[in-house]
């Protein structure tokens, strides 16, 4: 049965736009600011605005096209860097007031904090401790935060989502009592969290419209539609919520993978080199998490529509380069039509298991091989030390290279 | 009661920014470095009296300060070298400074 928590969630408002008006000195609640890119051109993605602009109707979520002309706009490069660790001292706070176990970060801007051991202990009210931690947050760093508070993770984050963004103190507690009358009427079903628009049409075709629909509906029957998800689904729409800060989840998925999406359209023998550039990447990581591959795969995405997706299991576990990038060339080469010109590229290195288990096969040089782990050990400290741009290839130096462009980014956007 | 039993999996954080990650590990990290143990005079003294009666081939142990870490090793001695100020055992070298306690 389900135990009575207090768990609060805290989303950092406009995070990025906002870290760039501190930056500035400048309050985002009156600054016209938008993070984006602006060299990448017309098409490219704003990453965030400023509440200011948000209050001029502007969605958060658009294309630098789309953008309206705004008077004294600031148009912020992202820092994708400075984001994190911003991120990472706002995390700092929040340990001054619970312990890491008690604290679940959700992403680079939001996170869960289990605070029912803390009140016990303080006597304090849900919000005052609530406030005092907001408060420390904007003593440290300047930033505005939205804050839920709910009896487990979900009802946390719809009261944050749904109603404390609403609220002038941009904070707001739901109890079970709240379920009816705020979450209920909810509609339409994309704005409950957990429901994307392909479920929506689904439900909607079941004569479901809003979240009490799914509430008052028989559990078992969204289960035989939807399985597990459709059982999870219902206890969402009554607030029911079991997870556990303190049970983290750990991925079961045991893979690595770098993806690109590229800019412009490319050929065959510039798509190799991008291959080539990834693998360089996903070695580099496999490195660092100590693993050895079992399996790899290869998605390539067509320009327009279509492509492919394979998975090859390898011989034997590795991270030897030249092993790994022979097997994704070869299934390119199997698969790729010439017909098509490449916009996107992922590989992942799957099944990984510790690497100290490794043993030599009689396939396998191991005097070159020992040569060529300690080459890319020395490469890759000198990328440590000094920079992703440090040491490259000379192939970097192509046209259609992304090598040195993305050393000096974060998750596809500048550092 | 029904229950679809998923735990935390479904608050799952899109790793969309596997260098997040990297930079909360290193901040809990740092956050459990420990400080230089300060040695009263009888440690010190103690230290080296140990250290002045060591010889080569004897098999020590030794507890030493290591960037936030406090470490032991178990180890042969092999020399002082007393113009680095380091003492030299057979698997690694540490500096007098960062000895804690030594016993043989």
């Amino acid at each position: 049965m389900e135990e009575e928590r207090t768990i609060l969630a805290i989303d950092l408002k406009s995070f990025y736009a906002s870290v760039e008006c501190v930056d500035r000195g400048l309050d985002p609640f009156n600054t016209p600011l938008v993070v984006c890119d602006k060299e990448r051109g017309n098409g490219t993605i704003i990453l965030a605005v400023t509440p200011y602009v948000k209050t001029l109707g502007i969605p958060s979520r658009l294309r630098l096209y789309q953008l309206p002309k705004v008077k004294n706009m600031i148009y912020a490069k992202p820092r994708m860097e400075r984001y994190i660790k911003k991120s990472v001292e706002v995390l700092e706070v929040y340990l001054r007031f619970v312990a890491k176990e008690d604290i679940h970060v959700y992403s680079i801007d939001e996170a869960f904090l289990d605070i029912t051991h803390y009140l016990k202990v303080s006597g304090k009210s849900k919000k005052d401790f609530a406030r005092e931690i907001i408060d420390k947050v904007y003593e440290q760093t300047h930033l505005t935060v939205t804050a839920g508070i709910g009896q487990n993770l979900l009802m946390a984050k719809l009261s944050m989502d749904i109603e404390a963004k609403h609220n002038p103190d941009f904070m707001a507690c739901w109890t079970k009592e709240d379920i009816p009358s705020k979450l209920w009427p909810l509609s339409p079903l994309t704005k409950m969290w957990g429901i994307g628009p392909r479920m929506q049409i689904k439900l909607n075709a079941l004569g479901m419209y809003c979240v009490g629909d799914i509430a008052i509906s028989n559990p078992k029957y969204l289960q035989d539609k939807f399985g597990i998800l459709g059982l999870q689904l219902w206890e969402h729409a009554n607030g029911i919520d079991d997870s556990k800060i303190q049970e983290p989840y750990v991925s079961q998925s045991n893979s690595l993978s770098v993806g690109q999406t590229l800019f412009t359209d490319y050929d065959e023998e510039d798509t190799k080199l991008i291959l080539r550039e990834s693998i360089d990447e996903l070695i580099v990581r496999m490195h660092h998490k100590k693993c050895l591959a079992q399996s790899v795969s290869l998605f390539v995405g067509y320009s327009g529509h279509g492509g492919f997706s394979k998975a090859v299991k390898l011989s034997q576990a590795t991270d030897n380069i030249e092993i790994i990038l022979t097997t994704v060339l070869k299934v390119f080469s199997m698969y790729y039509n010439s017909e098509h010109s490449v916009r996107s590229i992922c590989v992942s290195a799957g099944g990984l298991e510790n690497n100290s288990y490794y043993q030599p096969t009689l396939f396998i040089d191991p005097e070159k091989e020992k040569i060529e782990r300690e080459y890319e050990q020395t490469i890759e400290g000198i990328k440590r030390a000094y920079g992703g741009k440090s040491i490259c290839k000379a192939s970097a130096l192509l046209a259609k290279s992304n090598a040195v462009r993305r050393s000096n980014q974060i998750g596809g956007h500048r550092k | 009661m029904m229950n679809s039993n998923r735990g935390m999996k479904k608050w799952m954080p899109f790793a969309s920014l596997p260098e997040h990650n990297d930079y909360i590990n290193k901040m809990m990290k740092d956050r459990e470095k420990k400080q230089r143990p300060e040695l009263s005079e009888f440690q010190k003294d103690e230290i080296n009296d140990v250290l002045s009666t060591l010889k080569s081939g004897d098999f020590i142990e030794i507890v030493y300060y290591d960037n936030g870490d406090i470490l032991t090793e178990k180890a042969e001695f092999i020399k002082l070298d007393l113009y680095n100020k380091c003492i030299f055992l057979n698997t690694m070298s540490i500096h007098f400074s960062n000895i804690l306690e030594i016993s043989n």
